[in-house]
């Protein structure tokens, strides 16, 4: 039984990564009408900034500060330069290209400037494993847990709390209306990207003592990432959240209990959860049928 | 006094021209229908006014060029509300949170009281101010659409096809409650509607679109009493 707990609450603290990331896909989803398949990479980028930072001196949390806001000035230049225009001639299938182009572009300019050698992230917080019954948890797994419901609490308040979260709703709900109400569209898409770039670079930074931080990091997560978003609905923040967690949790049991698929083969597990749910409920668990049909 | 002079206004989708050298003004405080067959360029008119679709010529808004060299500001601010073809609900929002939106560039007080006021003229909207939009039936959805676009004050209000898709009952209930808004706001509105009876009963002044190109303004009362109109429009 404390097998299943810990596998569990495991899965509790992998599904936060996976929500986060899955968070910032629906963030930009909802603004330009794409999965931005490089967002986990933007995230790396972001972590290598940290590390960068760290290693020249400056101190660990101010370089994580800067380097988050260095990401939200990246994903929102991003929007403006390349994304808008494309978005604005209805061009999925170039913005598609494009995002795998910036992914692959991102690990390369990252593995020139600092190589493919493992780089040491400092955990934020240290110390030993704190048991919560009997179940152990990493202290660096509770901050990342707690950063998460800090930032799922925030973007709630944006969005259902101030004037300009309802001008962000409205604009990813119908944009010619927006637009037609005066509503400030063009700020909601380049916060959203912003927002989205913050997000994962802050993940990004929190996962790289475990994940190891190199060109790539993310690349695993990011699929997780996009099973989770789609499972909650790709236009639905709450649902990304819930997404997330499930995937997480469905993910290590089924690694656990289910006999030939081990820790080798549940990344297999994310992608059947994706055509499972495409099949049964394409709009996933929260989204909105409307987008379905554009 | 003339609220929106047009002169020479050409729009269109790309390289298809839809509206030549339009050119037609509207009186402050009346409601003016234009009438057309399907195609003429109704709504690619009502589209062109509130910028959705590039178009050159001249559009005054009391005095004021609408399309002059800058970079146009968002039509909302400079006093025109547009209901689009398909009303353009969010349906994600609640009714009330459709209502905010509309009042964005507004005092908060001022929102507020607003709402309170549409909320008394339908209380059909007040039931269900909790409610997302797209739950409510289709002349709830319209009622909420141009409440929305009023939420703005605006000075001339832009209303497309606003009993496309309702049965005749709701149709008419919506023209009643059209007439209970302009009894208590003074509204400028150019509507476009396929219902030119019920559409001539409420207007003051008609214009007739035919091909991309707008007629003599006339008013209502005479189109209803012309045989020609009559038997083109008003299927006598």
């Amino acid at each position: 039984m404390t097998t299943f707990f810990q596998q569990i609450v495991d899965g509790l603290t992998t599904g936060v990564i996976y929500a986060a990331i899955a968070l910032s896909l629906v963030l930009v989803y909802r603004t330009s009408r794409l999965v931005n398949f490089a967002q986990a990479e933007m995230a790396t980028l972001g972590g290598f900034l940290a590390w960068q930072l760290s290693d020249w001196g400056v101190p660990f949390p101010l370089a994580i500060a800067l380097a988050v806001a260095a990401s939200f000035a990246l994903g929102a230049t991003m929007e403006r330069t390349v994304v808008r225009p494309l978005h604005e001639a209805h061009n999925e299938l170039a913005l598609f290209v494009i995002s795998l182009g910036i992914l692959v572009v991102l690990i390369n300019v990252e593995a020139w400037i600092w190589g493919y050698q493992v780089k040491a992230v400092p955990l934020v917080i240290d110390g030993p494993a704190v048991s919560i019954g009997s179940v152990l948890v990493s202290r660096q797994k509770l901050v990342i847990v707690a950063v998460a419901i800090v930032i799922a609490a925030l973007l709630f308040v944006l969005f259902q709390r101030t004037r300009f979260g309802l001008a962000m709703r409205a604009a990813a709900d119908n944009q010619p209306s927006a637009r037609l109400l005066g509503l400030p569209v063009n700020a909601t898409m380049t916060l959203s990207w912003g927002i989205a770039a913050a997000i994962g670079t802050l993940m990004a930074i929190l996962v790289a003592p475990q994940q190891f931080l190199q060109p790539g990091m993310l690349l695993p997560v990011l699929l997780y990432a996009v099973a989770a978003a789609t499972l909650g609905g790709i236009d639905s923040p709450v649902g990304a959240v819930i997404g997330g967690l499930i995937v997480g949790v469905v993910e290590n049991l089924a690694g656990t209990y289910v006999p030939g698929i081990g820790q080798d083969f549940k990344s297999a597990v994310a992608f059947l959860i994706i055509m499972g749910v495409l099949l049964v409920r394409p709009q996933g668990l929260l989204g909105s049928k409307s987008v379905v049909r554009v | 006094m003339s609220l929106l002079t047009v002169d020479r206004l050409c729009a269109g989708y790309g390289a298809l021209r839809v509206l030549h050298d339009v050119s037609f003004s509207i009186e402050e405080g009346n409601v003016t229908v234009v009438l057309g067959a399907n195609g003429a360029g109704k709504s690619t008119l009502l589209r062109a006014l509130s910028g959705m679709i590039p178009a050159t010529g001249s559009i005054e808004l009391d005095g004021y060029e609408l399309l002059s060299g800058r970079r146009r500001r968002p039509i909302a601010l400079l006093g025109i509300g547009h209901v689009p073809e398909g009303r353009g609900t969010f349906g994600g929002l609640t009714v009330e949170e459709n209502l905010r939106a509309g009042g964005y560039h507004r005092p908060r007080g001022e929102v507020e009281r607003s709402i309170t006021e549409w909320f008394e003229l339908f209380p059909r909207l007040a039931e269900r101010r909790d409610r997302l939009a797209a739950g409510l039936s289709g002349g709830e959805q319209q009622m909420l659409a141009i409440a929305r676009a009023l939420m703005a004050r605006p000075r001339l209000l832009l209303l497309d096809e606003p009993s496309l898709g309702l049965a005749p009952k709701m149709t008419g209930t919506l023209f009643d409650n059209l007439r209970a808004i302009r009894e208590r706001m003074d509204m400028t509105v150019l509507l476009v509607e396929q219902n030119a009876h019920l559409s001539l009963q409420i207007a003051d002044d008609a214009l007739l679109m035919t091909a991309g190109q707008v007629g003599p303004r006339r008013p209502a009362i005479a189109l209803r009493e012309d045989e020609q109109i009559r038997r083109a429009y008003l299927g006598a």
